[in-house]
């Protein structure tokens, strides 16, 4: 491998999601509950077009792209075509990686992130550090076990402590 | 609410937690555990959006979970601070560690990541350069691109020197600062070592400071003790980028990470071996397989592909009759 941007077949993704396409679109159709996921599927290709590393294994990548889309879509911040061109985002969106709520100053957020950041320490303090390591750093949850010393499924017993808190905080939110 | 069992929160708990995973391709059974009732797909969407809110929400906190004092203090914007009756209630809101500038926006922190074999060139703002190996991530700031917070890997940067606003790179406990540079930054482990290819930077400790310029090179330990190496060859400095991985008396396990950045090669380094230390340079071009064979001569070890996993164990010698 010589120098930075890289000679490798970016084609692998496309080729990849044109045989699989439909198997993305049923994942689409029960992940959302519709029928109809014609943009959703193309949005998809079009991130799977602006991807410039080498990708290992396409097809889980491709549904990792189509799980992530369906989140933003979710969160009301589905991001525009004209930010592929910013040359952070496109591995903001397909690496996991969070960004800081800049409304956080508002009250009720302030709030909020006081009672998010108590509840995920409530469910412990090694699975709150865990939360963090998974899914603010992205290490997976072997290496998470490595790092601590512990088997996988403790890692994954503390992880299921915070999701679990997180996801009771959240329907308290809800019901505000 | 939903009149669901507790059981099936449960389940769709787990997969949202699974398909995060870096490692996770079970796609398919996702798929298939979403198509047995429209309530799994609510779940598991709940499950995700919660996990993401509580990520988003608990990641303005600037590190993790180093205390407060045990910092180098770094103003980057050397303003007012927020009246102090806030400023308490917010850090203990959000944890240790936060620094807060009244009157300048609150950063927008965004990571780049690259898988092992990758590589990224990234430009900040234009007077900050730097090119991540593969399995590396570094954090920046939308709000300031005169920070960067490399979590794990290795990059090297290329820093037009601004007196009022130096660089700062934070690497785990340790902080390095430019003074117009190129300098290599890598993690292993705890450790991190920073070599110096042009000009040079401070390295920050809790300990101290060490400045460190072109052809030195600075390792710090896990416990944040600094070593100060004078004979690093500048030319050697972020070699990697060019595909030419140099070690220089390091163990065969930090080298096999080496590797494996910048190659994405799996190897797996019998015990007996690991702390073994070698010197050398190879070049990861063309045939990739073929130069990690070779490796059996360079360093004198016995180099095996079972699989995809590249093993390295002691070569058993014959000992003449």
């Amino acid at each position: 491998m010589k120098n930075a941007n890289i000679d490798v077949p970016d084609s692998d993704l496309i080729a990849t999601f044109m045989t699989h396409r439909m198997q993305i679109a049923r994942f689409l159709r029960l992940r959302c509950g519709v029928e109809n996921v014609d943009d959703l599927l193309h949005e998809v290709w079009l991130r799977a077009h602006s991807v410039d590393i080498f990708i290992e294994r396409p097809l889980p990548y491709l549904y990792r792209i189509a799980d992530r889309l369906v989140l933003d879509t979710r969160r009301g911040t589905a991001r525009g075509r004209s930010r592929d061109r910013d040359w952070g985002d496109v591995h903001d969106r397909l690496s996991e990686t969070v960004e800081a709520p800049v409304a956080e100053r508002t009250l009720i957020a302030r709030e909020r992130l006081k009672a998010t950041d108590a509840a995920l320490n409530a469910a412990g303090a090694r699975a709150a550090r865990i939360f963090r390591r998974y899914r603010i750093d992205g290490v997976d949850q072997r290496g998470i076990a490595q790092e601590l010393g512990i088997s996988v499924s403790t890692v994954e017993k503390d992880l299921r402590k915070a999701y679990h808190a997180l996801l009771t905080l959240r329907e308290r939110f809800d019901e505000e | 609410m939903i009149g669901s069992s507790a059981g099936t929160q449960d389940e769709a708990i787990h997969w949202a937690i699974r398909a995060q995973d870096a490692a996770f391709d079970d796609w398919e059974a996702l798929a298939d555990w979403l198509a047995v009732d429209p309530e799994h797909a609510l779940l598991y969407d709940r499950a995700t959006i919660a996990a993401d809110e509580g990520a988003r929400a608990v990641a303005v906190v600037a590190t993790r979970t180093t205390p407060f004092a045990a910092l180098p203090t770094v103003r980057r914007r050397p303003r007012l601070w927020l009246p102090l009756a806030m400023a308490a209630s917010v850090v203990a809101a959000v944890g240790a560690g936060l620094t807060l500038y009244g009157g300048t926006p609150a950063p927008a922190f965004y990571a780049v990541s690259t898988p092992a074999g990758g590589r990224q060139e990234l430009a900040l703002a234009g007077a900050v350069r730097m090119v991540l190996n593969g399995e590396t991530r570094i954090t920046l700031d939308r709000n300031d691109p005169r920070f960067a917070r490399l979590e794990r890997g290795q990059a090297t940067f290329s820093v037009v020197h601004d007196p009022d606003h130096p660089f700062a790179l934070h690497v785990g406990n340790t902080l390095v600062t430019d003074v117009g540079t190129v300098f290599d930054v890598e993690r292993y482990g705890e450790a991190v070592r920073i070599a110096v290819g042009e000009g040079a930077v401070r390295v920050t400790t809790a300990a101290g400071g060490v400045a460190a310029s072109a052809g030195t090179a600075v390792e710090v330990d896990a416990n944040g003790t600094a070593v100060v190496q004078r004979d690093q060859d500048v030319h050697e400095v972020g070699a990697w980028r060019g595909g030419q991985v140099d070690f220089a008396d390091i163990s065969l396990a930090r080298l096999a990470l080496r590797l494996h950045r910048a190659s994405g090669a799996r190897i797996t380094v019998a015990p007996d071996i690991a702390s073994r230390r070698v010197t050398g340079s190879v070049v990861l071009d063309g045939d990739r397989d073929a130069t990690l064979r070779e490796l059996s001569a360079v360093l004198g070890i016995k180099v095996a592909l079972e699989g995809d996993v590249w093993m390295w164990s002691a070569r058993t010698v014959a000992t003449p009759s």
